[in-house]
């Protein structure tokens, strides 16, 4: 059966790539030391870009048809949970907003982008059963330098205007995304890699993120033909106190083991990074098929491939040789942190801070996306103490108007060697209106994270795939002059001015017996005259009733 | 006596033609339906409201298990449970303390979550009247031939449900949400469930025909829950919810139970609080409606006995715009970082 | 003394002017201010015209002409047809008699095929005009009437009236069908087919549980887009399609099959829960429109050949299949034992797509022809429908929308009266206006046999009363209800009110002259 199996499968493979329609999954598997444990998955799924979408073989034809409707050239959608600690771990393959993070380029053909923008945002939160429809005018910008189009683009065309980014810090990540996410899949769940996606053991991680990136890229060198590349990911970080070992496998990461490759996948390979054997000695079984050196920009990595072609059940473990050993964390080139100043209701301040831990300088984009009732002045911006900077190269602010814009300022800083540089801005808080606050308001209100688009000299801690490369192995020695980089920072929270929401109807009664209590008085006086009258006089029932009440007062 | 036994036997034998005339009713009425939907809302956030979210996702689970597509299940949870971080299981939410069933399971979709789920929605989810770029997913499309089954658990009080904690839709408005869906014949039968505290009052007001109502507790009692589980620390189901879990853990899609067992699932000894029902709109004998009428889904299936013998293979006409050749246009990747802005001196 | 007089004069004057400010701003201003900001906007709706609606009474005209030899026949026939459908109040026949042309009686006298008789009555009539058919008397026929693709009915002599009236009532201009179409309540016919709309996505599934084990040759684009595209360019009046094709791979399913000899049977409690399953994979809820789902089930090796009943004493069919009302239809492809030891399937296309075409009509409202004795209907031999059929579900489309807009505006209408504090901004009245106008043209249309006018003019209604009655702005909950705002503004005025409106007496009492004295001791 395995016989006839094999060169029919070839022959579906070989069938399947003069169709153009291709998919490849891989993982890539690197210990954090001391304690954490990366994993990252790819699925990609290269569809012949000539091809409309209304007839799909494996790609999703969902995703296409949302792609071909709304004339969506290139999109990333991204769903995290948890903060990339980039000081402790590197760098991630592809970083990753908390919450929900949305940015799409349209087709030069559309005008009105603003419109299909709300569209493609409510769509997609019904496809991925996320609330993306909160996305509107009021929480949109149009970066102008830190985000830029990573597919192959026409030349001589302007693609700055059809670009929107939104964040949605609060939004949760959890099995109801992630089974739509899956269903996009050609294997789906029932084999291959994703078949590894249990939701109880991948939620049990301090980071976990799912995302969605579909790119043309080109297919040679020319770049006459382009394919559409439709790239979904799941990046983890798990905790060794969590799974209560150093000692890692598939069945303790995932909860089975695996049970071979998708028959419909042309590739499906493991990469596990093996740089930090040296110091951490770990020993994988069974056997890797064969060991890469990858040296890129100066840095050794050392990966161990696995290529799996059957439908045989495995489990790879790692077991560590040595515990209990001192670790000495040396931070990747740039680091940064972004925490929020100030007390009381009235100002506050957004801080963040830039590390740079090179010896050459770099220079980055720095993205801050405040929301509309956080204005940010920027007139109070000061880098470093100054508030004219040399180290500003370039400078945006677009100011946020009330429920309408945001407030955006972008600043391309060149970041002096082995130096921290800090970035001040003030902020003064909002009155919302009632109907504006959500249920939960003392809960406080999320500031999304700022995004650092970083030009780095060296590829230190650095596991992203070059731009031309689709995938994993595409980094193997893939030495360039620059590795661009887009980073985000941590969020932050701040607690608005909250009423208290249980006082209308008080206030209202209050406020009309104030009212009528007043009016009384002031009516009496200018209408009525007060008139002396002579004791003794007679007095009628009423008075008579009144007097007695009067005495018993007295 | 001779003329009593005569009468006896006049009237023996008149029975005995009557009921030979008289069909032998079926043991089920007939119900006219022809698909069925589900609208599952819960209505409290907060962590200590864990059970309202059990309660909601074991209803959940039991109409998928007995065959309603997600595409017919309108699924609202107000608050994230399963990955809470106060979760100690992440991305489990059980309704038993010996943890045995994960309702959350590993396949659900949620239509409505979070913020979304609010006293506007609701309504214009029931009336139709969504925002225009609302997914279809999101809409209810139910036609006249619709059963749909609503489920509502939450905090609740004489003739108000609390959304959120925020705010309250009143049984005048859920009354008139009804009567519109009627207007339009948007449904052909509703099951009506509510487990809150002095449930039955939002079922009081209602005035549409075809409607069945049951409601965990009448006014001026409260719906109590079951048990708390250490581990996670909380109560996490509701006591007329569970015993009705217990029930339909026992259906299967051929079940022949009957809609008056269903409404006779939690007596005050086990519930504390009395089970309440409204019938007088609803038509038929509920002794006579089987459980999958709401529970289930019907999909009538038709054999295909004719398929059309083509004779000349049709080839269709394309449109002219294709056959334009395209000039293959060069394209090339961008530098991912503005260095036309960096100057060169500092 | 008479200058304290005055001067308590000019006092009283001044608390009576203070008195009469106080009564000017507070009832003279502020009462109708209040009222008129809290007035409701709300736009004029024509509700006698949407009262005066009477959904029972609308019906189709149509133009019937009778060609008969001489002209006994031609009267006898016209009579007889006459009588049959001068009941029926949904469809009214315009009856023309004539009689054939000489040199068209003695070609249609003389040729042997139906096909070449089409073709010389289609030389000598306009057979292509919507809403027409002709009924032509032709001697050498087999049967008593024959029914082909176009719109000419033979029949063969003044013995076949009755079968003539026959095949009128039950294949041509269905009655039955038109009347449940125009009524509230649902008829098994409606039950089957997709509600009415402008448009519907037509999505093929193939369904490939084991990609491993056989590789399926089928071109699912070029299939659909051959054979379902000529049919729905046929109908592109109606509705706008939309095909599109997909693979689901490794969508597995348990049958809970049982052996019979030949074969597997499928349970038949299963087949409902497959569509479920498919439908979690077809994305469907992505489109914009309904969706039409056609789903081609390969089979694995180990199940084939897989039957849907079993099949003792009757032959089965050509190919396995069902559908379901409103949601489309599955196809199981059962490859032979042949091709599963070559690994390579090549499903029927023809039978295939055959399968999907019939499954399509029904579900687009095409209905079921029964036989009929003496009758015979030519069967359908290519994907594109029959003249006539197209000319029903034209009739059929245009009294469905009709009653369903003119419904939803009763109800819309009767909503508004009942609310009062909803907001009806220019847009829904702009909507209702709109739908009120096109029910009339449509109904004109209707009646003067107007077809292809009378469907546009329908669909515009439906659409637009559509539009009105989903109107996202008409949710009672946006707007302050009225005992709301009674409870607000009563707390707030009637303390107000009270001292005001008391003193109205005296301010009367004052301005006719008399003195004032009201005197309040303590």
């Amino acid at each position: 059966m395995l016989k006839l199996g094999i060169p029919s499968f070839f022959l579906f493979i070989l069938i399947l790539q003069i169709k153009g329609d291709d998919f490849k999954e891989e993982i890539f598997i690197k210990p954090l030391p001391p304690s954490h444990l990366y994993v990252n998955f790819h699925f990609i799924t290269l569809v012949n870009g000539e091809e409309s979408f209304e007839h799909s073989h494996l790609a999703p034809r969902s995703l296409g048809e949302i792609m071909s409707r709304y004339q969506v050239e290139e999109l990333h959608l991204t769903l995290t949970e948890g903060q990339w600690k980039h000081k402790q771990w590197g760098y991630p393959v592809l970083d990753a907003a908390p919450g929900a993070e949305l940015y799409a380029w349209f087709s030069p053909e559309v005008i009105d982008v603003d419109a299909h923008w709300k569209k493609l945002s409510s769509t997609l939160s019904g496809l991925f059963c996320a609330s993306l429809n909160f996305i509107e005018n009021f929480n949109t910008i149009t970066p102008k330098m830190s985000l830029w189009p990573t597919g192959a683009q026409k030349l001589k065309q302007n693609y700055t205007s059809q670009l929107r980014y939104a964040s949605l810090p609060r939004e949760i990540v959890c099995t109801e995304n992630l089974t739509p996410w899956k269903k996009l899949l050609p294997c789906e769940s029932s084999h291959g890699f994703s078949s590894l996606l249990n939701s109880r053991m991948i939620h049990n991680t301090n980071y976990h993120s799912i995302g969605v990136h579909v790119r043309r890229t080109c297919v040679d060198n020319n770049c006459l033909d382009t394919n559409l590349e439709i790239k979904q990911t799941v990046a983890l970080v798990y905790d060794f106190k969590i799974i209560n070992s150093m000692d890692w496998s598939f069945r303790k990461l995932f909860g089975q083991g695996l049970p071979g490759a998708c028959p419909l996948s042309s590739s499906s390979k493991i990469y596990i990074d093996t740089t930090s054997n040296s110091t951490y000695r770990f020993k994988l079984s069974p056997e890797p098929n064969n060991i890469v050196l990858s040296q890129r920009g100066g840095s050794e990595t050392e990966l161990a491939v696995y290529n799996i072609t059957n439908s045989v059940m495995m489990n790879i473990v790692a077991k560590y040789e040595t515990k209990d050993k001192i670790f000495v964390n040396i931070p990747p080139p740039l680091t940064f942190t972004q925490y929020v100043l100030g007390y009381g209701k009235e100002f506050g301040g957004i801080v963040t801070e830039l590390t740079n831990n090179y010896w050459a300088p770099i220079d980055v984009v720095l993205l801050e996306n405040a929301p509309w009732w956080l204005p940010i002045q920027l007139s109070s911006l000061r880098i470093n103490g100054e508030a004219e900077s040399k180290l500003i190269m370039s400078q945006y602010y677009s100011p946020g108007k009330s429920r309408q814009k945001p407030y955006h300022l972008e600043l391309l800083l060149r970041l002096p060697p082995k130096s921290t540089t800090t970035l001040t801005i003030d902020f003064e808080f909002v009155f919302l209106k009632w109907q504006e606050y959500p249920p939960d308001a003392n809960h406080g209100f999320y500031i999304g994270s700022a995004l650092i688009s970083a030009n780095l000299p060296t590829a230190k801690n650095y596991t992203s795939l070059p731009i031309h490369g689709n995938t994993f192995d595409s980094v193997i020695n893939a030495s360039k002059p620059w590795y661009p980089m887009i980073f985000r920072t941590n969020g932050a929270m701040v607690s608005l001015p909250t009423p208290d929401f249980s006082m209308p109807y008080n206030v209202i009664c209050l406020a009309c017996t104030v009212v009528a209590l007043a009016f009384g008085p002031l009516n009496n006086i200018c209408t009525k005259e007060l008139v002396l009258k002579a004791a003794g006089t007679p007095l009628s029932l009423r008075q008579k009733i009144f007097n007695i009440f009067k005495k018993k007062k007295d | 006596m001779s003329l009593y036994y005569v009468y006896f036997i006049f009237t023996f034998l008149v029975t005995i033609k009557i009921s030979n005339a008289i069909e032998i009713p079926e043991k089920f009425q007939k119900s006219n339906h022809t698909n069925n939907w589900a609208v599952l809302v819960d209505t409290s956030r907060f962590w200590f409201n864990y059970r309202h979210v059990a309660n909601v996702l074991s209803i959940y689970r039991s109409v998928k298990r007995l065959g309603i597509p997600d595409s017919q299940i309108i699924l609202m949870i107000s608050d994230d449970m399963a990955c809470n971080p106060r979760n100690p299981r992440p991305a489990t939410i059980f309704n038993n303390a010996h943890e045995q069933i994960n309702v959350y399971g590993d396949d659900v979709e949620v239509d409505y979550r979070g913020y979304e789920v609010s006293v506007e929605n609701f309504v214009r989810l029931l009336t139709g009247r969504v925002p225009p770029d609302t997914p279809r997913s999101k809409r209810l499309l139910t036609d006249e031939g619709s059963n749909i089954l609503i489920y509502l658990t939450g905090h609740g009080g004489d003739g108000f449900l609390k959304f959120q904690d925020s705010e309250e839709i009143t049984s005048q408005e859920l009354a008139d949400a009804l009567e519109q869906m009627w207007q339009k014949r948007r449904y052909n039968e509703i099951f009506f469930i509510i487990d809150t505290c002095q449930a039955s009052s939002m079922y009081e007001k209602f005035y549409s025909p075809n409607i069945l109502a049951t409601a965990s507790s009448l006014v001026g009692e409260d719906s109590l829950s079951h048990h708390v589980d250490s581990a996670i620390g909380v109560y996490i189901i509701d006591r007329y919810t569970y015993y009705v879990l217990e029930f339909l853990e026992n259906v299967h899609p051929n079940s022949k139970k009957t809609m008056s067992e269903f409404l006779a699932v939690c007596p005050k000894s086990a519930c504390l609080s009395t089970v309440g029902v409204r019938r007088d709109l609803f038509k038929r004998d509920p002794s006579k409606v089987p459980i999958t009428d709401f529970f289930g889904s019907v999909r009538q299936i038709i054999i295909t006995t004719d398929p059309i013998d083509i004779q000349e293979i049709p080839k269709r006409k394309k449109p002219m715009s294709i056959n334009k050749t395209k000039v293959p246009e060069k394209r090339e990747y961008l530098p991912q970082f503005p260095m036309h802005l960096v100057k060169t001196t500092v | 003394m008479s200058k304290h007089d005055t001067k308590s004069e000019t006092e009283e004057a001044n608390r009576m002017w203070a008195s009469a400010s106080f009564v000017g701003v507070l009832i003279i201003i502020g009462l109708p201010l209040w009222w008129k900001t809290t007035e409701v906007y709300r736009v004029a709706l024509p509700y006698d015209k949407i009262n005066a609606f009477e959904t029972d009474s609308h019906y189709i005209s149509t133009e019937l002409t009778v060609l008969a030899n001489d002209d006994e026949t031609a009267q006898e026939v016209a009579r007889q047809i006459e009588k049959a459908f001068q009941e029926s109040d949904v469809i009214k026949l315009k009856i023309t008699k004539k009689i054939i042309p000489n040199k068209l009686q003695h070609l249609l006298d003389s040729v042997a095929d139906e096909q070449e008789a089409l073709e010389d009555v289609g030389a000598a009539f306009n057979i292509k005009k919507h809403n027409t058919f002709y009924v032509v008397q032709r001697k050498p026929l087999y049967q008593d009437v024959w029914v082909g693709t176009e719109r000419v009915a033979f029949f063969r002599d003044i013995k076949a009236c009755s079968t003539i009236v026959k095949v009128l009532e039950k294949w041509i201009y269905q009655p039955s069908v038109l009347i449940g179409a125009r009524s509230e309540i649902a008829d098994a016919a409606r039950q089957v087919r997709f509600p009415s709309g402008p448009g519907y996505h037509v999505v093929l599934s193939v369904v490939h549980p084991r990609p491993q084990e056989l590789k399926v040759n089928f071109n699912a684009r070029d299939a659909i887009e051959d054979y379902i595209g000529s049919f729905v360019d046929e109908l592109t009046e109606l509705h706008n399609f939309t095909l599109k094709s997909q693979w689901l791979h490794l969508l597995d399913f348990d049958f809970e099959a049982t052996e019979v000899p030949g074969g597997r049977v499928a349970g038949a409690e299963r087949l409902p829960l497959l569509l479920t399953r498919l439908e979690e994979r077809a994305a469907t809820h992505v489109s914009e429109r309904p969706t039409l789902n056609l789903a081609l089930y390969v089979v694995p090796c180990r199940l084939a050949p897989l039957a849907l009943q079993r099949y003792d004493k009757e032959i089965p069919p050509p190919v396995q299949a069902f559908m379901s009302p409103k949601w489309g239809g599955v196809v199981f492809g059962n490859p032979t034992p042949e091709e599963c030891e070559k690994q390579v399937y090549t499903p029927p296309v023809n039978l295939i797509m055959g399968t999907f075409l019939s499954q399509l009509r029904k579900l687009l409202g095409i209905t079921d022809k029964e036989a009929q004795a003496g009758a015979r209907l030519e069967a359908l031999r290519r994907a594109a429908p029959r003249a006539w059929e197209r000319d029903a579900l034209l009739r059929l489309r245009a009294l469905q929308q009709l009653a369903s807009a003119e419904t939803s505006l009763r109800s819309l209408a009767k909503l508004l009266g009942e609310i009062s504090n909803i907001v009806i901004n220019d847009e829904v009245g702009a909507s209702i206006n709109l739908a009120v106008e096109s029910i009339h043209r449509a109904t004109e249309h209707m009646e003067k046999a107007d077809l292809l006018e009378a469907h546009r003019y329908s669909q515009r209604a439906f659409l637009a009363a559509e539009t009105a009655f989903m109107e996202p702005s008409l949710l009672a909950l946006l707007y302050f209800p009225d005992d709301q705002k009674y409870a607000i503004y009563i707390p707030l005025f009637l303390p107000i009110m009270f001292p005001v409106v008391l003193s109205l007496k005296n301010l009367l009492l004052w301005f006719r002259g008399k003195p004032v004295h009201k005197e309040k001791t303590d």
